[in-house]
Protein backbone atom coordinates (compact mmCIF):
# COMPACT_ATOMS: atom_id res chain seq x y z
CA UNK A 1 0.00 0.00 0.00
CA UNK A 2 1.27 3.16 -0.82
CA UNK A 3 1.41 5.81 1.65
CA UNK A 4 0.84 9.44 0.13
CA UNK A 5 2.07 11.06 3.02
CA UNK A 6 5.50 10.11 2.04
CA UNK A 7 4.98 10.79 -1.87
CA UNK A 8 5.25 14.27 -3.82
CA UNK A 9 1.97 15.77 -5.07
CA UNK A 10 1.31 14.91 -8.58
CA UNK A 11 2.50 18.29 -10.90
CA UNK A 12 -0.93 18.18 -12.10
CA UNK A 13 -3.74 17.29 -10.26
CA UNK A 14 -6.84 17.62 -12.17
CA UNK A 15 -9.84 20.33 -12.44
CA UNK A 16 -12.54 20.78 -10.39
CA UNK A 17 -15.39 22.64 -11.22
CA UNK A 18 -17.65 24.92 -8.36
CA UNK A 19 -20.44 26.79 -8.18
CA UNK A 20 -21.01 29.06 -5.31
CA UNK A 21 -24.43 28.63 -3.45
CA UNK A 22 -24.41 32.67 -1.69
CA UNK A 23 -25.60 33.88 -5.01
CA UNK A 24 -28.83 31.33 -4.68
CA UNK A 25 -29.82 32.34 -1.13
CA UNK A 26 -29.75 35.65 -1.93
CA UNK A 27 -31.50 35.02 -5.19
CA UNK A 28 -34.38 32.84 -3.58
CA UNK A 29 -34.38 35.50 -0.82
CA UNK A 30 -35.29 38.24 -3.54
CA UNK A 31 -32.20 40.10 -1.83
CA UNK A 32 -31.70 43.56 -3.42
CA UNK A 33 -28.72 42.27 -5.57
CA UNK A 34 -27.48 38.88 -6.76
CA UNK A 35 -24.81 36.75 -8.56
CA UNK A 36 -24.72 33.27 -9.50
CA UNK A 37 -20.97 32.14 -10.02
CA UNK A 38 -19.33 29.10 -11.14
CA UNK A 39 -15.97 28.59 -11.58
CA UNK A 40 -12.84 26.24 -12.85
CA UNK A 41 -9.61 25.38 -11.57
CA UNK A 42 -6.60 23.82 -12.54
CA UNK A 43 -4.41 22.17 -9.47
CA UNK A 44 -0.56 21.84 -9.24
CA UNK A 45 1.15 20.12 -6.97
CA UNK A 46 -1.42 21.02 -4.47
CA UNK A 47 -0.28 24.35 -4.16
CA UNK A 48 -1.20 26.16 -7.35
CA UNK A 49 -4.49 26.76 -8.08
CA UNK A 50 -5.05 28.89 -11.00
CA UNK A 51 -8.69 29.85 -11.48
CA UNK A 52 -10.89 31.32 -13.73
CA UNK A 53 -14.38 32.53 -12.19
CA UNK A 54 -17.53 34.01 -14.38
CA UNK A 55 -20.92 34.88 -13.10
CA UNK A 56 -24.36 36.97 -13.97
CA UNK A 57 -24.96 39.82 -11.92
CA UNK A 58 -28.16 40.62 -11.08
CA UNK A 59 -29.83 44.19 -9.30
CA UNK A 60 -33.58 45.89 -9.57
CA UNK A 61 -33.78 47.89 -6.44
CA UNK A 62 -35.53 50.70 -5.67
CA UNK A 63 -35.16 53.73 -3.32
CA UNK A 64 -37.79 52.88 -0.41
CA UNK A 65 -37.56 57.33 0.41
CA UNK A 66 -36.73 58.56 -3.03
CA UNK A 67 -38.40 55.75 -5.18
CA UNK A 68 -35.46 56.04 -7.07
CA UNK A 69 -34.55 52.90 -9.13
CA UNK A 70 -31.89 51.39 -10.22
CA UNK A 71 -31.52 48.29 -12.78
CA UNK A 72 -28.88 45.99 -13.91
CA UNK A 73 -27.97 42.45 -15.16
CA UNK A 74 -24.81 41.18 -16.62
CA UNK A 75 -22.24 39.16 -16.57
CA UNK A 76 -18.69 39.24 -15.38
CA UNK A 77 -15.28 37.60 -15.52
CA UNK A 78 -12.20 36.67 -13.36
CA UNK A 79 -8.74 35.16 -13.26
CA UNK A 80 -6.50 34.38 -10.79
CA UNK A 81 -4.62 31.68 -8.75
CA UNK A 82 -4.90 30.28 -5.25
CA UNK A 83 -2.20 29.01 -3.12
CA UNK A 84 -2.90 26.59 -0.82
CA UNK A 85 -0.83 26.99 2.85
CA UNK A 86 -1.58 23.66 3.94
CA UNK A 87 1.54 20.39 4.43
CA UNK A 88 -0.68 17.40 4.51
CA UNK A 89 -2.35 18.17 0.85
CA UNK A 90 -3.76 14.18 0.53
CA UNK A 91 -6.47 14.40 3.54
CA UNK A 92 -7.97 16.99 0.92
CA UNK A 93 -8.17 19.90 3.40
CA UNK A 94 -6.86 23.57 2.18
CA UNK A 95 -6.49 26.69 4.06
CA UNK A 96 -5.12 29.10 0.77
CA UNK A 97 -4.73 32.45 -0.40
CA UNK A 98 -5.20 34.19 -3.24
CA UNK A 99 -5.53 37.20 -5.85
CA UNK A 100 -8.15 38.01 -9.15
CA UNK A 101 -8.57 40.28 -11.48
CA UNK A 102 -11.77 40.80 -12.31
CA UNK A 103 -14.38 42.94 -15.30
CA UNK A 104 -17.20 43.48 -16.14
CA UNK A 105 -19.00 45.08 -18.93
CA UNK A 106 -22.57 46.24 -18.50
CA UNK A 107 -25.45 48.63 -19.24
CA UNK A 108 -27.39 50.33 -16.64
CA UNK A 109 -31.25 51.61 -15.84
CA UNK A 110 -31.88 54.78 -13.24
CA UNK A 111 -35.03 56.28 -12.93
CA UNK A 112 -36.63 58.95 -10.91
CA UNK A 113 -40.35 59.56 -10.72
CA UNK A 114 -40.71 62.61 -8.63
CA UNK A 115 -38.45 65.24 -10.21
CA UNK A 116 -39.80 68.35 -10.44
CA UNK A 117 -37.99 72.20 -10.62
CA UNK A 118 -39.37 73.79 -7.00
CA UNK A 119 -38.99 77.54 -8.57
CA UNK A 120 -39.61 77.05 -12.33
CA UNK A 121 -42.45 74.30 -11.46
CA UNK A 122 -41.41 72.35 -14.46
CA UNK A 123 -41.48 68.37 -14.34
CA UNK A 124 -38.21 66.96 -15.30
CA UNK A 125 -38.92 62.96 -16.59
CA UNK A 126 -35.86 60.93 -15.47
CA UNK A 127 -35.69 57.73 -16.97
CA UNK A 128 -32.48 56.70 -18.49
CA UNK A 129 -32.46 53.60 -20.39
CA UNK A 130 -29.48 51.32 -21.30
CA UNK A 131 -26.70 52.97 -19.59
CA UNK A 132 -23.02 52.09 -20.66
CA UNK A 133 -20.47 51.23 -17.73
CA UNK A 134 -17.18 49.02 -17.19
CA UNK A 135 -15.50 48.04 -14.39
CA UNK A 136 -12.03 46.86 -13.69
CA UNK A 137 -11.06 45.28 -10.06
CA UNK A 138 -8.83 43.26 -7.98
CA UNK A 139 -9.78 40.82 -5.55
CA UNK A 140 -7.47 39.57 -2.63
CA UNK A 141 -9.31 36.23 -1.33
CA UNK A 142 -8.78 33.70 1.63
CA UNK A 143 -10.80 31.11 2.51
CA UNK A 144 -10.74 27.06 3.41
CA UNK A 145 -12.35 23.76 1.58
CA UNK A 146 -12.66 20.57 3.09
CA UNK A 147 -12.92 17.09 1.20
CA UNK A 148 -16.50 15.68 2.12
CA UNK A 149 -16.67 12.90 -0.02
CA UNK A 150 -14.08 11.76 -2.48
CA UNK A 151 -14.60 14.34 -5.60
CA UNK A 152 -17.05 16.24 -3.34
CA UNK A 153 -15.45 19.36 -1.31
CA UNK A 154 -17.03 22.03 0.53
CA UNK A 155 -15.38 25.70 0.83
CA UNK A 156 -15.32 29.32 1.55
CA UNK A 157 -14.22 31.83 0.57
CA UNK A 158 -13.43 35.92 1.72
CA UNK A 159 -12.40 38.38 -0.65
CA UNK A 160 -11.73 41.93 -0.64
CA UNK A 161 -12.57 43.97 -3.75
CA UNK A 162 -10.95 46.89 -4.37
CA UNK A 163 -11.86 48.90 -7.88
CA UNK A 164 -9.41 49.86 -10.24
CA UNK A 165 -11.51 51.79 -12.69
CA UNK A 166 -14.98 52.72 -13.92
CA UNK A 167 -16.39 54.30 -16.44
CA UNK A 168 -20.03 55.14 -16.24
CA UNK A 169 -22.54 57.69 -17.27
CA UNK A 170 -22.17 61.29 -16.18
CA UNK A 171 -25.61 60.76 -15.18
CA UNK A 172 -24.80 58.66 -12.47
CA UNK A 173 -22.40 56.00 -11.54
CA UNK A 174 -23.89 52.77 -11.14
CA UNK A 175 -25.09 51.33 -7.98
CA UNK A 176 -24.49 47.76 -8.11
CA UNK A 177 -21.20 46.52 -10.32
CA UNK A 178 -22.14 42.79 -11.52
CA UNK A 179 -19.39 40.54 -9.58
CA UNK A 180 -17.99 43.55 -7.38
CA UNK A 181 -21.11 44.39 -5.56
CA UNK A 182 -22.44 48.11 -4.39
CA UNK A 183 -20.22 50.48 -5.71
CA UNK A 184 -17.65 52.27 -4.00
CA UNK A 185 -13.74 52.12 -4.20
CA UNK A 186 -13.10 48.65 -2.18
CA UNK A 187 -16.22 46.23 -0.67
CA UNK A 188 -15.89 42.74 0.95
CA UNK A 189 -17.74 39.96 -0.47
CA UNK A 190 -17.82 35.96 0.18
CA UNK A 191 -18.79 32.81 -1.61
CA UNK A 192 -19.56 29.33 -0.22
CA UNK A 193 -18.61 26.69 -2.82
CA UNK A 194 -19.20 23.10 -3.68
CA UNK A 195 -16.72 21.49 -5.69
CA UNK A 196 -16.44 18.64 -7.94
CA UNK A 197 -12.91 17.65 -8.58
CA UNK A 198 -13.01 15.90 -12.49
CA UNK B 1 -10.52 20.33 9.53
CA UNK B 2 -13.89 19.10 10.19
CA UNK B 3 -17.34 19.78 8.79
CA UNK B 4 -18.79 20.98 12.08
CA UNK B 5 -15.66 23.09 12.21
CA UNK B 6 -16.01 24.53 8.52
CA UNK B 7 -19.33 25.17 9.62
CA UNK B 8 -18.30 27.39 13.09
CA UNK B 9 -15.75 29.24 10.80
CA UNK B 10 -18.62 30.01 7.51
CA UNK B 11 -20.70 31.22 10.60
CA UNK B 12 -18.10 33.61 11.99
CA UNK B 13 -17.16 34.64 8.43
CA UNK B 14 -20.94 35.82 7.89
CA UNK B 15 -21.73 37.48 10.94
CA UNK B 16 -18.03 39.49 10.24
CA UNK B 17 -19.22 40.52 6.84
CA UNK B 18 -22.46 41.74 7.99
CA UNK B 19 -20.90 43.57 10.92
CA UNK B 20 -18.70 45.11 8.68
CA UNK B 21 -21.55 45.70 5.83
CA UNK B 22 -23.26 47.56 7.88
CA UNK B 23 -23.02 51.05 6.32
CA UNK B 24 -25.07 54.40 5.73
CA UNK B 25 -26.00 56.24 2.89
CA UNK B 26 -23.57 59.45 1.86
CA UNK B 27 -26.37 61.72 0.37
CA UNK B 28 -25.93 65.10 -0.03
CA UNK B 29 -27.33 67.04 2.69
CA UNK B 30 -28.94 69.48 -0.22
CA UNK B 31 -30.11 68.48 -3.30
CA UNK B 32 -30.43 71.87 -4.90
CA UNK B 33 -27.44 73.59 -6.18
CA UNK B 34 -26.74 77.13 -6.50
CA UNK B 35 -25.21 79.65 -8.64
CA UNK B 36 -22.94 81.98 -6.66
CA UNK B 37 -22.88 86.01 -7.70
CA UNK B 38 -20.05 88.14 -6.63
CA UNK B 39 -20.54 92.00 -6.91
CA UNK B 40 -17.85 93.76 -8.28
CA UNK B 41 -16.65 97.48 -9.95
CA UNK B 42 -13.67 97.84 -12.50
CA UNK B 43 -11.41 100.21 -10.57
CA UNK B 44 -7.79 101.45 -12.33
CA UNK B 45 -5.88 98.66 -10.42
CA UNK B 46 -8.38 96.24 -11.99
CA UNK B 47 -11.73 95.01 -9.87
CA UNK B 48 -13.14 95.15 -6.61
CA UNK B 49 -15.55 93.58 -4.66
CA UNK B 50 -18.24 95.65 -3.31
CA UNK B 51 -21.45 95.68 -1.34
CA UNK B 52 -24.86 96.33 -3.23
CA UNK B 53 -26.50 99.41 -1.03
CA UNK B 54 -29.68 99.28 -2.54
CA UNK B 55 -32.35 97.14 -1.93
CA UNK B 56 -32.19 93.90 -4.02
CA UNK B 57 -34.39 91.58 -5.53
CA UNK B 58 -34.25 89.24 -8.11
CA UNK B 59 -37.35 87.42 -9.56
CA UNK B 60 -37.39 84.95 -12.05
CA UNK B 61 -39.08 86.01 -15.57
CA UNK B 62 -41.96 84.45 -16.44
CA UNK B 63 -42.20 82.90 -12.60
CA UNK B 64 -44.10 83.95 -9.56
CA UNK B 65 -41.01 83.44 -7.65
CA UNK B 66 -39.12 85.95 -5.83
CA UNK B 67 -35.28 84.69 -5.36
CA UNK B 68 -34.06 87.32 -3.85
CA UNK B 69 -36.15 89.35 -1.80
CA UNK B 70 -35.25 92.86 -0.67
CA UNK B 71 -31.57 92.33 0.46
CA UNK B 72 -28.93 94.89 1.31
CA UNK B 73 -25.29 94.98 1.18
CA UNK B 74 -24.63 92.02 0.55
CA UNK B 75 -21.11 91.19 -1.72
CA UNK B 76 -22.99 87.88 -3.40
CA UNK B 77 -25.53 86.03 -3.62
CA UNK B 78 -26.98 82.66 -4.35
CA UNK B 79 -29.62 82.04 -6.33
CA UNK B 80 -31.40 78.44 -7.66
CA UNK B 81 -31.15 77.22 -11.54
CA UNK B 82 -34.15 76.28 -13.48
CA UNK B 83 -33.91 72.64 -14.50
CA UNK B 84 -35.14 72.26 -18.02
CA UNK B 85 -35.07 75.45 -19.55
CA UNK B 86 -31.62 76.28 -21.92
CA UNK B 87 -31.94 80.03 -20.52
CA UNK B 88 -32.79 81.70 -17.33
CA UNK B 89 -34.16 84.97 -17.32
CA UNK B 90 -33.38 86.70 -14.16
CA UNK B 91 -34.48 90.06 -13.17
CA UNK B 92 -32.59 92.30 -10.63
CA UNK B 93 -34.31 95.04 -9.13
CA UNK B 94 -32.53 97.61 -7.09
CA UNK B 95 -34.27 100.24 -5.12
CA UNK B 96 -32.31 103.26 -3.45
CA UNK B 97 -33.25 105.06 -0.50
CA UNK B 98 -35.23 107.65 -2.15
CA UNK B 99 -37.30 104.78 -3.61
CA UNK B 100 -36.12 104.68 -7.37
CA UNK B 101 -36.04 101.69 -8.68
CA UNK B 102 -33.60 100.04 -11.23
CA UNK B 103 -33.96 96.79 -13.87
CA UNK B 104 -31.49 94.63 -15.23
CA UNK B 105 -32.15 91.92 -16.37
CA UNK B 106 -29.55 88.42 -16.70
CA UNK B 107 -29.83 85.49 -18.94
CA UNK B 108 -27.73 82.88 -18.28
CA UNK B 109 -27.49 80.44 -20.89
CA UNK B 110 -26.76 76.79 -19.69
CA UNK B 111 -27.14 72.86 -20.11
CA UNK B 112 -28.96 71.29 -17.98
CA UNK B 113 -26.95 67.78 -16.62
CA UNK B 114 -29.22 65.09 -14.57
CA UNK B 115 -27.13 64.15 -11.94
CA UNK B 116 -27.91 60.81 -10.14
CA UNK B 117 -26.42 59.51 -6.85
CA UNK B 118 -27.66 56.68 -5.80
CA UNK B 119 -31.73 54.99 -5.24
CA UNK B 120 -31.61 56.17 -1.64
CA UNK B 121 -30.75 59.82 -2.41
CA UNK B 122 -32.25 62.65 -4.11
CA UNK B 123 -31.85 63.13 -7.83
CA UNK B 124 -30.35 66.33 -8.56
CA UNK B 125 -29.72 69.10 -11.68
CA UNK B 126 -25.98 70.04 -12.47
CA UNK B 127 -25.59 73.02 -14.89
CA UNK B 128 -22.51 73.57 -17.46
CA UNK B 129 -22.74 77.45 -18.56
CA UNK B 130 -22.16 78.60 -21.84
CA UNK B 131 -22.91 82.33 -21.49
CA UNK B 132 -23.83 85.12 -19.21
CA UNK B 133 -25.80 88.66 -21.09
CA UNK B 134 -27.15 91.64 -19.02
CA UNK B 135 -28.66 94.63 -20.05
CA UNK B 136 -27.03 97.91 -19.04
CA UNK B 137 -28.78 99.98 -16.72
CA UNK B 138 -26.59 99.51 -13.28
CA UNK B 139 -24.84 96.66 -14.52
CA UNK B 140 -21.95 97.32 -17.03
CA UNK B 141 -20.76 93.57 -17.41
CA UNK B 142 -20.94 90.30 -16.41
CA UNK B 143 -18.47 87.01 -16.74
CA UNK B 144 -18.63 83.43 -15.79
CA UNK B 145 -16.23 82.48 -13.58
CA UNK B 146 -16.69 78.47 -12.66
CA UNK B 147 -19.13 77.42 -15.98
CA UNK B 148 -19.78 74.16 -13.91
CA UNK B 149 -22.72 74.51 -11.33
CA UNK B 150 -22.78 71.52 -9.05
CA UNK B 151 -22.67 70.47 -5.12
CA UNK B 152 -19.10 72.32 -4.93
CA UNK B 153 -20.47 75.88 -3.86
CA UNK B 154 -18.19 78.40 -5.79
CA UNK B 155 -18.19 81.57 -7.09
CA UNK B 156 -19.46 80.76 -10.85
CA UNK B 157 -20.22 84.71 -12.21
CA UNK B 158 -18.98 88.16 -11.62
CA UNK B 159 -21.17 90.89 -12.03
CA UNK B 160 -20.02 94.43 -12.74
CA UNK B 161 -21.32 97.23 -11.88
CA UNK B 162 -21.02 100.75 -12.71
CA UNK B 163 -19.16 102.91 -10.28
CA UNK B 164 -21.06 105.43 -9.93
CA UNK B 165 -23.82 103.29 -8.21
Amino acid sequence: MVNLSEQEAPVFGGVSLSADLVGVVMKALKSDYAQMEVAARLNFKEKYFPVFEMGYGSCDYEGAESGNTFKTQAPYFRIGMDYNFTKKWWKGNRLYAGVRYAFSSYQYDISSPRFSDPVWETECPFVYKDLKGTSHWGEVVFGIETRIWKFFHLGWNVRYKFLFSEKGSSIGNPWYIPGFGKFGTSGLGGTFNIIFDI
Amino acid sequence: MGIINQIKYLLICILTVTIISCDSNDCPLNNVVYSTYGFYVNTADGEAKVSVMDTLTVVAAGTDSILINRMYEMSSIELPVSYTSGTDTLVFRFTNKNKETFEDSVFIDKENIPHYESPDCPTAMFHYITGIRTTHTLIENAIVVHPNINYNATENFKIYFYSLH
